[in-house]
């Protein structure tokens, strides 16, 4: 039930990052903190508590799991993240949610910027 | 506070959390702590474990898992008084009651006046506890909750120094 609720639901902007941070590729907590960072342009930090606490309910409705660790970073002790086929899926279908709100937004914004001009002429 | 008093403060707070949710990420949260502390960054790292203690330890409260003598501090009697101890609100504070037995008998309460203040604390939930008036729950006149072994081996200490 909470998987479901969870895949169903708009992401919270916590969720969302951490989803998109680990779009770009398996990372440790550390790496999703700073790719959060980096993304956002350092607007949005998230901090060891609310990373983990996400991850945890990312990982219990299996939208990201632990990442086999590449030959690289094999002598890393921390564990990796991966996004999940689902988690990817989640993912999308929130990015397709943002997208319609932008789009009814910009209309709105439109619409509203033409009955301005008609009314100031 | 310094660097190390801060982070006797976080592991604290992390050794207060859901065992499943320690055990599987606080490792990896006290060395992220310590990067964020080499970025001046400390406090606000410590406000946001707090918040997710608060988050964790509310969800453990949704769950109906464990019941009051889950931690084997405290004999709570047959089955069906049991299954009331579950509830909700009262196995949350039971967990922290719980908690604070832990918590002393691994001596962090090692001044004898912050002892003595816990003690107090644990004896009135005990106190009330057995009066049945935590909250709206009833218990059986007869009801008495019973410190285990092991729970007055850890308690005793602290409530008599």
């Amino acid at each position: 039930m909470k998987t479901r609720s969870i895949k169903a639901a708009p992401l919270s902007p916590a969720t969302l990052h951490i989803l998109l941070a680990l779009a770009g590729g398996d990372l440790h907590g550390y790496g999703i903190i700073l790719e959060v960072a980096r993304h956002s342009d350092g607007h949005y930090r998230v901090g060891p508590g609310t990373l983990y606490d996400n991850l945890k309910k990312l990982m219990d409705a299996g939208l990201v799991a632990d990442a086999s660790k590449a030959a690289s970073a094999e002598n890393d002790e921390r564990r990796f993240y991966t996004l999940t086929t689902e988690g990817r899926g989640a993912l999308s279908a929130e990015v397709d949610r943002l997208h319609n709100v932008v789009l009814e937004a910009r209309a709105r914004l439109q619409q509203l910027k033409q009955k301005t001009i008609l009314e100031e002429l | 506070m310094n660097e190390s008093g801060l982070r006797f403060v976080y592991r604290v707070i992390l050794r207060l959390h859901p065992e499943g949710f320690r055990e599987r990420f606080a490792a990896e949260m006290l060395w992220i702590f310590d990067e964020e502390c080499r970025r001046g960054r400390a406090l606000r790292s410590l406000v946001d474990v707090v918040a997710s203690l608060l988050r964790q330890r509310g969800r453990v409260a949704d769950e109906p898992l464990p019941a009051l003598d889950g931690f084997g501090l405290l004999d709570t009697g047959p089955g069906s008084v049991r299954a009331a101890l579950c509830r909700p609100g009262l196995q949350h504070r039971s967990s922290w009651l719980a908690s604070c037995c832990c918590w002393g008998g691994r001596g962090i309460f090692s001044s004898r006046r912050s002892a003595y203040r816990w003690g107090r604390v644990i004896r009135s939930v005990i106190s009330r506890l057995r009066r049945g008036r935590f909250h709206s729950l009833k218990l059986r006149p007869s009801f008495i909750v019973r410190l285990t072994q092991a729970g007055s081996t850890v308690l005793r200490p602290m409530l008599f120094g």
